[in-house]
Formats: structure tokens, sequence, C-alpha cells
């Protein structure tokens, strides 16, 4: 009995091998690609740009510019057609299961993304955790404008590290393909996405607003119009505004490092204020850390709802220009209420801007919402995207400057 | 059946003319001659002894030998016939190694007697000075009666320690066959055997196998008293039995068990017993093959009992209440039962303090992991979950394999199959030429295969960490079936990727959790879950191991009181340790 079902589970076990179910592939055999750019196609509907890894051993030792990547473009009709088309001149097996990026170009976002959303979602091989990127002109040419990596090999470690870079500046903002997909799908939330550009390399020109506004806008750039040279072309700030699957606007830097405020996914980033008092001569530098995760509260009654949003930041004194006392005493607590001000302000202003100007809720104030509602049913017909712009906001700031950072006290001879 | 026989029968006629070159008219000749016109059929295949110049003393030497059976034998009082039954058990004058003295006791009037012996296992001068001495000098003419003759050379002339008397030639020939020296007196129907063990053996030396650095490093030798004695050394107690088994049809060895009378389960100690006695082989020669012949599950994938060469390990598992076997020319004891967890266990846990001793557990539970699962998880990953490997890493592996023409998983396999022969080929080089294999293994591993585009070199990276996962696996049995099972999970991995390796630890597991040592689940006290002292895989400090391991069912569940340092009940809070 017993040696009979030994043989038959031996003779069921040496089967097994042979269904032809084979998922085995070696690894050299694989093109990889790291970085997908997805364009409007001139012939078909698409122009899917591909960054395809050229694999080179670790630690060998060679010239630093050496190509390690291939950049190749294919127009078709859909993006895995393209990826099909693509195995034909790449003697590779091409798979997506290494791609950590997707760039959309601006002009598809405005179109709608939707429907380039639906096969990256499906997709076995592509990741949800994959960042979804717009750029602010051709994706192409993003890619291959990239391609003089000064510190990485490959633009996947690259953008790692660029998009973890956003917890550091609060400039920058990190999305991936989930989470648009989630907000897509939301009643009460619209996408964002975060906005690349290529760097055009933009002469810094004489201004004619006030020295405050100057100091203001220190973050306040679009991607690809911050006034630098040299270094890689591609510029990571700011972000994509949606409404639902359509692009509507970017929010500069400034404004994205508000929105993570409110969001809560702001950790730290480094402001620069105008003195008070001092008409724009002297400036404080802060470094600005959330100290607890933003308080939201809405209140509704028939006749308004009102957005309460409360912000708890803390402070790290790491310039005073002026040479004055801030850390203790009155004029600290007067520093404090001028920076809680001016964030109070910048938030609302970005909040006003998203209601009247967008009308388009990407905070996600309409998820504090659903606690009202017993079903999901309930909660969509309550058409919260619809109400959003006529609701109320209050916003309050509790900032505290926490931290002088290695001096306690300005003295004068530090001027 | 019928061509089975046949075939044999062929078989041992053809070895029977080819082995033995018979020269014409020897004795040799007349005897095969004539056995095969008896019963050609059962010839078995004997070398020829070398041919003995001496003649013959015994013309009818074969057919009386066969009806001299030593355990019906009894001694005779006619020292003539008991020579003559000597002569003929021990195949004299043939043999050389048997020493037959004939001397004569100084009684009145003078007795002959006869002391039998073998050359080399027994002591010379205990001969010369406790036996042959008081027998032939300090007698001096004294009247004795035959029937007390023997008596009173047991009680008043032997000096030796051990003088037994026997009237059966199967204790005699056991008692000379193992040392001791018979001695016959002319008119008694009894001999004496007298202990005069002392052969040449090796000194105790340090552990080869199992050694530490902090601890006692002395090891078990090829003589089984020495080994008892070593265990006795280390535990004091006057309720440790060793009891002797003999084992072995032709051969028959000396098997010690060893345990604790008011501790140990009487029944685990009668299973082994029993085990042990009802052993029927010819020949049971070290402790390894009597493991093989008592173990539960010859097929299971682990060992069912440790083997150890250092007394402190049998003597910390004695008083847990476990049952030693030791075997005669083993330089090994066997410690029965065993859980899995035990075999994991190294006594160098014990000897370090506490967060070491646990650093060690958990370098060697990821070493036991790493040795049986990491060439299967990386040809898993290479041909089959790419998406997990880190982009970097990936491509980096990628490029590596670029010039290899070969599948991974040939890959795997041949230098897998090259580590294990430079493994093989290690320890069964002679020890003057050893070096030649570091450097010829090196070579051929680290660089000349990767040069020629053979293998990658992460793969040798892979194969190294494996093997060298393999060396910190503190029991060499379990190491070894590590090792085996390493190539089972790459073949699963390359069919069925990270699903074949889950289907065989499942099916490993099933096996470990199905099999019992001695009655023992193998894997307790995690399956069954029973309540035990804080000694699985972590260890806890000594003196909370309160109690001990209940799946034994020892008489004596309890190790220590709860309050083992008794030096804490006088300390109170604020105040010091006087």
């Amino acid at each position: 009995m017993f040696r009979k079902l030994r043989f038959l589970l031996i003779i069921a076990f040496l089967l097994l091998p042979l269904q032809g179910c084979w998922g085995m592939r070696e690894i050299d055999e694989m093109g990889y690609v790291l970085l997908m750019g997805i364009d409007k196609g001139k012939e078909n509907m698409v122009k899917v740009t591909f960054q395809i890894a050229l694999p080179k051993p670790l630690g060998e030792e060679g010239s630093g510019d050496e190509v390690s990547t291939e950049i190749v473009e294919v127009e078709a009709a859909s993006l895995f057609g393209a990826e099909q088309l693509l195995n034909t001149f790449v003697s590779k097996h091409i798979t997506l299961i290494h791609d950590t990026t997707v760039v959309v170009t601006e002009e598809i976002a405005r179109e709608g993304l939707a429907k380039y959303i639906n096969p990256l979602v499906r997709s076995r091989e592509i990741r949800r955790t994959n960042y979804l990127l717009v750029v602010k002109g051709k994706a192409n040419d993003f890619i291959e404008k990239n391609r003089g990596l000064v510190f990485e090999k490959y633009p996947s470690r690259q953008l790692d590290i660029l998009m973890a870079s956003s917890h550091l500046t609060g400039i920058m903002y990190k999305s991936d393909i989930h989470m648009f997909y989630r907000a897509l799908k939301s009643p009460g939330r619209q996408p964002v996405l975060a906005a690349v550009g290529i760097s055009q390399n933009v002469e810094a020109k004489a201004s004619d607003e006030s020295k405050i506004e100057e100091i203001k806008r220190e973050n306040a750039y679009l991607p690809g119009e911050i006034p630098r040279k040299g270094g890689n072309k591609i510029d990571v700030i700011g972000q994509a505004v949606f409404k639902e699957e359509r692009l509507v606007d970017f929010l500069n830097g400034e404004e994205t490092r508000f929105y993570q405020m409110v969001t809560g996914e702001f950790r730290q980033s480094i402001f620069s204020f105008p003195e008070p008092g001092s008409a724009g001569n002297f400036i404080i530098v802060m470094k600005i850390r959330k100290a607890c995760s933003p308080d939201i509260t809405i209140t509704a009654d028939e006749r308004k709802t009102t957005i309460k949003v409360k912000l708890f930041l803390n402070g790290e004194i790491m310039s005073i220009q002026s040479g004055k006392n801030y850390e203790i005493g009155p004029l600290g607590n007067e520093l404090e209420r001028h920076i809680s001000g001016l964030i109070t302000a910048g938030v609302s202003q970005l909040i006003k801007k998203t209601q009247k100007e967008y009308y388009s809720d990407i905070f996600g104030f309409g998820e504090f919402t659903r606690h009202f509602f017993w079903t999901w049913e309930e909660w969509e017909n309550y058409q919260w995207l619809e109400k959003y712009p006529y609701c109320a906001v209050e916003v309050q700031t509790f900032f505290r400057i926490r931290d002088p950072g290695m001096m306690s006290q300005t003295t004068s001879s530090d001027n | 059946m019928k061509d089975k026989s046949s075939f044999w029968k062929r078989l041992s006629q053809v070895f029977t003319f080819q082995d033995l070159k018979i020269e014409k008219g020897s004795i040799y000749d007349q005897q095969e001659s004539m056995e095969e016109k008896k019963i050609p059929a059962q010839m078995t295949l004997k070398k020829p002894v070398r041919a003995s110049k001496t003649p013959l003393v015994l013309a009818d030497q074969k057919k009386q030998d066969s009806s001299l059976d030593p355990q019906k034998l009894r001694v005779s009082s006619c020292l003539e016939k008991n020579k003559g039954y000597l002569q003929q058990l021990y195949v004299l004058p043939k043999n050389k190694d048997i020493i037959v003295r004939e001397f004569y006791l100084d009684l009145d009037p003078p007795t002959p007697a006869l002391l039998v012996f073998i050359d080399g296992l027994a002591e010379k001068e205990t001969i010369n000075n406790a036996i042959l001495k008081p027998l032939m000098v300090f007698l001096r003419g004294k009247k004795l009666e035959n029937d007390d003759l023997i008596t009173y050379i047991q009680e008043h002339l032997l000096p030796g320690h051990e003088v037994e008397v026997a009237e059966d030639y199967q204790t005699i020939l056991e008692g000379i066959n193992y040392g001791d020296t018979a001695v016959f007196v002319e008119g008694c129907a009894k001999a004496l055997i007298v202990e005069t063990k002392g052969w040449e053996k090796r000194a105790i030396d340090k552990p080869e196998i199992e050694e530490v650095i902090l601890g006692p490093n002395e090891a078990f030798n090829e003589t089984i008293r020495s080994n008892t004695a070593l265990i006795r050394k280390n535990l004091r107690n006057e309720k440790l039995i060793t009891e002797m088994i003999k084992v072995g049809a032709r051969n028959r060895i000396d098997v010690a068990v060893m345990y604790l009378d008011d501790l140990t389960n009487p029944q685990l100690v009668e299973l082994v017993k029993k085990r042990i006695s009802s052993l029927n082989a010819d020949y049971i020669s070290v402790s390894s093959v009597l493991e093989q012949f008592i173990e539960d599950n010859p097929f299971c994938l682990c060992p069912q009992l440790l083997s150890t060469e250092r007394p402190d390990r049998v003597v910390s598992f004695l008083m847990e209440g476990h049952v030693a076997v030791l075997v005669d020319g083993a330089p090994l004891s066997l410690i029965a039962p065993v859980t899995f967890f035990s075999l994991i266990h190294s006594p160098e846990d014990y000897y370090l303090r506490l967060p070491y001793g646990n650093f060690i557990r958990f370098l060697r539970i990821l070493a036991i992991l790493i040795t049986l699962l990491i060439p299967g998880i990386y040809v898993a990953l290479v041909t089959f979950h790419q998406e997990m490997i880190p982009t970097e890493l990936l491509l980096a592996i990628a490029a590596s394999r670029v010039p290899v023409p070969f599948p991974t998983i040939f890959e795997v396999f041949s230098m897998e199959f090259a580590f294990e022969l430079i493994r093989e080929a290690g320890v069964r080089i002679p020890g003057i030429i050893g070096n030649t294999i570091g450097i010829v293994g090196a070579l051929i591993l680290g660089q000349a295969a990767v040069e020629a585009g053979i293998v990658s070199p992460i793969l040798i990276i892979v194969v190294a960490i494996a093997g060298l996962a393999s060396f910190a696996v503190p029991n060499f049995s379990l190491s070894f079936s590590l090792r085996q099972r390493r190539f089972m999970f790459t073949i699963l991995a390359a069919i069925f990727g990270f699903f074949g390796i889950a289907g065989g630890l499942f099916v490993y597991l099933t096996n470990l959790v199905n099999t019992k040592s001695f009655g023992v689940p193998y894997l307790a006290p995690y399956s069954p879950q029973v309540k035990t002292s804080p000694d699985v895989f972590w260890r806890g400090p000594l003196w909370s191991m309160e109690k001990r391991p209940p799946y034994l069912k020892s008489q004596d569940q309890q190790r220590q009181p709860n309050i083992s340092r008794g030096w804490l009940k006088k300390v109170r809070r604020g105040k010091k340790d006087e």
C-alpha cells in the first residue's frame, strides 16, 4: 500500500517538470528597462522611450563616462505594443520588472492620464511603486538629457535617491503609480504627481519685485526654470496638479512645500524669511521640521462647510543676519509669530488657489469627511469634490523655535 | 531465487579457484579439495592463510573444530585435555599471538599448570610478577587438596585485583581475547581468569571534531574503559550506571550503556538496552555503525543519535536524563535520544557568557539556513525572480554572466560539485601533501574558472558562503545532511523557483516532525509544544534552566530550585552583599 503510494508520489513529482510551464529565464538574456517615457506619437498613439540597462560588472575599472544605458524610442498604439516592437531589434528579452520610473509628458497628462494608468496598474511586470512623474516638456527629451548621469551609473538609482531627498527639501515631491491610482479612484481627493523638467539654464534676471518678495520666492520655481549652471540637465521640483485625470497646472517648489505640510508628508525644509521690520535687508534662515502630523477637522452644517487645518512645526535657527537675539525672550516670540504668519499665509493662499483656480482637492480633505457616512455610496453621493471649492478654510500654525543650532546666543560680533 | 543461488555458486567457485593459490601436496590442497567435493556451494570466500611451516598437530582438526562449542564446553580436570581444547579453539600452534605457558605449581607433589594469554593484549609485567612468581615460588611445597586448590590460589596467592573463577570456555575465551590471562591447574575443573589487560593505546588527546575555546579539551580514545572513566571522572555520582552488553556474533565487542539510575527514565534505558542486545550482526565495529543499527528511521534526513567525542558533553546529556552508549574501539559516544535542537547546540554555547553564547547560536542558525538554502535561493532569484534583486546587483550579476556559456543551474552544480570534491579530497589526502589541496582548490575555484569564463564570480561567493556555513554546523552528521539537502533545494529551485524551495521546506519539515528518536519527537519541544527551560533556539541564563527537558520524562524533573543562586537571598535593596 505504502510502497504503491510512494511510487505514485514519485511519479507525480517527476511529472511536474514535464508540464511545460517553464518560467525560467536566464538573467543575462533579459533586457531590463529602467526608465520609460510616454509621449504623444506622430504616426501612432504613443511614442514610448525606453532606457535599457547595459549590464556592467561591479567594481570593474574603466572610464567613468562609459555609457551604461541604451535609449530607444518606439511608436505604437500601446505601451506593450511598443515593448513588443522593441524586442524586434534588441537582442534581449525586454522586461519591465526592473523599471523604476514612468515619465509622462505634459501633453498627455493634460489630455487625461487614466487610459495610460490602466495598463500600468494592470501589468504584472510594472510595480505600482514605480515613480510616476510628469515632465514639463517632452518625456524623451527628459530621458535623453538625463544621460550624463553625474553620480550614478543607472537612472533607476539616481531617481531613487532624488525622490528620497524630497524628505530633505520638501520642495520636490515623491509620487508613484499607486498613489495616483488611489487618488484617482477616491471620491475624497484628487491626484498630484511629482513634476520634473528639462533645465533651460535660465539666466538669473533682475527682478523688479521688492526684496521681501524676492526672498519669499526663493524656492518658487517650476521645473526647468531654476537659475543655475552646470550639473545634470534635469530639474526635479514642484508638483503637477490634476483634476480628475487631467493635468491642470504645475505647483512650484514653494507651494509643494506648503502642500506637503498640509498632507503631513513634510519632514523638513530650509526656509528663508525676511527679518521682521528689516524691509528685506536681513534674512533669517530656519530649518523647519514637522513637530507632529497636522490636525485637520472638517465641520459641516447646512450652510457652510469649514476646513480647519492646524500645523505643528518646529524650527532650528540656521542663520540670523542682523545679529539680533532671537533665541530667547520676547524677540523669539515675535519671530515665531512672524514666521507662523508667513506660513499660514502661504498655506492659505495655496488652498485658496486649489479651490478657486483648480477646483481640485489635491490635499485629500475629502478623506476627513468619510467618517460622516455609514456606507461608501453615501460618501460618494455626498460629492465632496464639487463642494470643495466653496468650503471655508481656516489655517493655524503652531510654530516653536526649538533649537538655536550650535550657538545659544547671537552676539553682535557675528555681523 | 534459483538463478540467484546458482549465480553465487558459480561466483564462489570461480573465486575459490582463483584466490587460493594451492601448492600441490600441501595440507591446503587436501583440505580444500576435500571440502569442494562435499559442499562446494557453501564455500565462503576465505583468503588463504599464510602457509605455516609447522606441520599440523592434529590431523583431524577440521572435524573436531566444528564439534567444539565454547558455550557448551566446560573446563576439564585433566590439564592435558584443557590444553588440547585450547589448541583446537585457538588453532594452535598456527596462531602465533597466543602464548601458552606451562609450569609447575610448587606443591607437594609439584602440580602441572598452564596459563594462556594473548601477546600484546596482556601486560607481561603483571603476568610475571603477579601470577607466575607467586604460583611458582610462594607455594613452597604445600600440600593441598585439588578441590581447594583453585580457591586457595585465588584467595591467597594471586595479588591481582580482579581474579575470577570460570568453568565454561565461553567466559575464559572472552577473557583471554580481551587481554586477561587464564590459569589452568591439573586436577581442577575450573580456571582462573586474571585481569592483565594492558595493550598499547592512544593517550587521551584533544578533541578534533568538537573543539571549544573555553572549556575542557579532552576527548575519548579508542579504549572503552578510558572512556567510561573519563565520564565518571566528570560525573561523580554513585548512581551512574555502566552496563556492558556484548554485541556481535563473531567479533564480540563491548558496548557500554551509561545512565543515571535515579534520574533517567527506566523505560528509555530498557529501550536502548533492548535495541542493542537484540542485534544479531556479525560485527559492530564502531559507534557510527551501531548508530545505524539502532536508529529509529534509517531514511530520515537527519541523524537521530548524537555522537560526541567530548566527555563533558556526555555528562551534560546524562545529567539531563539521556542515555550514553559507548562502543569499544570508537572514540565517540552516542547520545540517545536527541532532538534537532540539541544537534545545533555546542558546548561552547554554555561555556560562553549568555550574550556571547546566544550570538554564536544565532550565527549557527543562520549558517544552517545559509548552507541549506543559499544556492537554491540564488538559482531561484537569478532564473525566476529577478525582480527581487536590487537593480545594480542584478545588472552586475547579468554582466558577470555574459561570458558564461552555460545555464545558471549547470554553473551552480559544477561549482558545488567542485567544492564537494575538494572537501572530500581534503579528508582523504595524506597529511603531508594536504596543502596542495588548498592551492589547487583556490586556483580552480577562485581564479581560473572565472578567468576562463566558466563560472561567474558572484556564484563563487555564493558557493563559498554555503560551504563556509556548512563548517559552522557543530554536528558533523547534521552538516553532512544539510550539504546533501542543499543539492535537492537547488534542483527544486531550478525547476520551480521559490515555490520549489517552499515545497521542499514543507517536505523537509514534515519529515522532521514525523521522526522520532527513541520515542522522543524530533522537533520537541516545538512540535509537540511543551514547556521547557529556555534552551532551545536561544539559551537563557544558566540559573533559569530549572527543569529538565520534559520530553525525556526523567524521574526528577527539577534540575535546580527556582532560586539557584543562594547568595541572592541575602541581598536586600540598598545593602551590599557581605
